[in-house]
């Protein structure tokens, strides 16, 4: 059970790392409610519930924008939610229902983990993630990699539109 | 399966138990009563590490529950959860098999645990801090005795003191 256990948190942690999302000073998953719904219809184990879950989303407009104003974040969020998708259909293919409910209350699980080291270190939260990693026997660099590069992007994406606006 | 701890094994078990239990907020003071915030969620730590009869297994869910409860019940107990996590870290470096890598952590929260709950009683039932400050001495003393660290009690006396008195600048 061990190595499965461990394998299936080590999906959960790359998948988590793949849901989020950078909004202002928050780093929070692309949306909650969209994964909550994954969550709800694995618990039926059937992966057509959930693709269909992926395949119908549909991001609104953040509050006090009209969606023609909101296109670029919008694309942004579909994609995020193909790809997360994607790699979520790829793991759970042929894996029973019990290793499906696990991993995406993981999924879950880390996404929050993810939000408040974020909200409490900021970019100093990948070393307390480490540390996290650590104690679950994951194996971090792939996780912690992605979070280095997540936050990069974003940083320069920010540097871009401050020179913009100058 | 019982699993048994050598001498050091055991005194580094207590020492981190009480360095645990201090990274705890304060007690509040409530009539002549002191009662730790959040104390519910601390004496349920321990439960998530029997959901897996497998030691990897509860060992990598008990440190994924304790991450996302925790913070979520207290935002106070972040400075705990870094401690328990750089304990857990520790034991696993220090030791291999998984059995008693998992009972290390057990005894760390349930002696980290009950030292919170007799501190406590002492000092509800104590009348001034010099008599605290005597009795709570004893009771480490009695403990770090068996374990051959008398040298550590005056410290962990005095963090204690500071502990009760609110004092996070004074750990």
């Amino acid at each position: 059970m061990s190595s499965n256990l461990i394998e299936i948190n080590q999906y959960a942690w790359e998948l988590a790392t793949l849901a989020m999302w950078k909004a202002g000073k928050e780093l929070k998953a692309y949306s909650t409610d969209q994964i909550r719904r994954i969550v709800a219809a694995g618990n039926s184990g059937n992966i057509n519930d959930i693709k269909n879950i992926i395949d119908q989303y549909s991001p609104a407009p953040p509050q006090g924008k009209k969606e023609y104003q909101a296109q670029g974040e919008i694309r942004a969020k579909r994609q995020k939610n193909k790809d997360f998708g994607n790699n979520l259909i790829q793991v759970i293919s042929e894996r029973d229902v019990e290793d499906i409910q696990r991993l995406l209350q993981y999924v879950l699980w880390n996404i929050k983990i993810l939000e408040y080291a974020y909200k409490k270190s900021e970019d100093k939260f990948i070393d307390e993630i480490a540390l996290e990693l650590d104690c679950e026997y994951v194996n971090k660099e792939k996780i912690t990699g992605n979070l280095k590069q997540f936050i990069d992007d974003n940083r320069r994406k920010g540097n871009s539109r401050d020179k913009r606006r100058r | 399966m019982t699993v048994e701890f050598n001498r050091d094994e055991l005194g580094s078990i207590v020492l981190d138990s009480y360095e645990l239990m201090l990274e705890i907020p304060s007690p509040n003071k409530k009539g002549d009563k002191y009662e730790i915030p959040s104390r519910g969620k601390l004496k349920n730590l321990p439960e998530a590490l029997r959901e897996f009869e497998d030691p990897q297994s509860a060992i990598l869910h008990f440190t994924k529950s304790a991450s996302y409860f925790l913070p979520r019940s207290d935002a106070k107990l972040s400075d705990y959860l870094q401690m328990l996590l750089s304990k857990v870290q520790k034991i696993q470096r220090e030791e291999s098999d998984p059995e008693k890598i998992r009972e290390r952590i057990r005894y760390l929260i349930g002696y980290s645990n009950w030292s919170m709950d007799a501190v406590c009683n002492i000092f509800g039932m104590s009348a001034s801090d010099q008599q605290v400050r005597e009795r709570v001495h004893t009771m480490v003393n009695a403990e770090l005795g068996l374990i051959d660290r008398e040298k550590d009690v005056d410290i962990i006396v005095d963090k204690i003191m500071k502990w009760k008195s609110n004092n996070p600048r004074g750990r």
